[in-house]
């Protein structure tokens, strides 16, 4: 079973790197029927975003 | 189609650029006075590049490109490497963060469950977002913080950060993820709650 812990690395590892087949399915298993992983990817996208704005970028917005 | 003021006779957009030059060099050399120097020399190379731009956006960017290679030089000759040693430790004394996150079953534990933030066009406007930032940034363990700035602000791929500071691949990303985790735990735990709409920056 997919644990918090081990999603919440792929979610960042996905910022990185794209994800491999299975850890993709993985990934979005687990979404839809966790809260707390959808806040913590929430939470990272508007880190980027910031990183985006501090580098002189315009963030993309998705 | 070309602006009629140059830039460099344009105080409000100079001054603009200016404060964000000097954020985005103080964050990654933590060091007020080296910033200053950095962002000096950037916008003096700015100065005397011959360039025709079509508007502000481009221009920016162009100053942060320049910007950025000076950083990208200055954090080379000052770090070489990464001290391992330092590095296991840091990464070791990262428990005390998954027992405050996670439950014994490794899901999230349910008062320190990550909630939505406002969208980034909102939290971004937000002058609590920004001070919470920086200083959550600033509280980051050494290698972690400079691990997650190479990555965020210089934009540098995880490869390139792995050969540049002799680390693996696999400590690379662990320490990009242990920087995300702390960096929106800290700011949740500074009160961070994205509801200060009102204040702009």
């Amino acid at each position: 079973m997919s644990t918090c812990k081990k999603i919440s690395r792929l979610l960042s590892d996905a910022l990185d790197r794209p994800l491999q087949t299975g850890e993709w399915l993985e990934v979005h298993a687990h979404l839809p029927i966790c809260r707390g992983c959808r806040g913590y990817k929430q939470q990272i996208s508007v880190l980027r975003a910031a990183a985006q704005r501090v580098r002189g970028e315009e963030p993309e917005t998705r | 189609m070309t602006t009629q003021l140059s830039w460099q006779q344009d105080h409000h957009y100079l001054t603009g650029l200016r404060r964000d030059l000097l954020r985005f060099a103080r964050l990654q050399l933590r060091d007020a006075v080296a910033a200053e120097d950095a962002v000096q020399e950037a916008l003096t190379a700015a100065y005397t590049a011959p360039q025709q731009f079509g508007g502000q956006s481009q221009h920016k960017t162009w100053v942060f490109g320049i910007l950025r290679h000076k950083l990208v030089d200055t954090l080379r000759a000052r770090y070489r490497t990464i001290n391992l040693s330092a590095l296991e430790a840091e990464i070791e004394g990262e428990a005390l963060l998954d027992d405050l996150l996670f439950k014994a079953n490794d899901h999230w534990a349910a008062d320190t469950r990550p909630r939505p933030w406002p969208k980034p066009e909102t939290a971004l406007a937000q002058k609590q977002f920004w001070l919470l930032f920086e200083l959550c940034l600033n509280n980051l363990p050494e290698s972690t913080g400079r691990v997650f700035m190479m990555r965020e602000f210089l934009g540098l791929e995880t490869d390139e950060i792995c050969v540049e500071l002799a680390v693996s691949a696999n400590h690379c990303s662990v320490l990009l993820y242990r920087a995300r985790l702390k960096l929106r735990t800290c700011l949740t735990e500074k009160g961070y709650d994205g509801e200060d709409c009102d204040e702009y920056v």
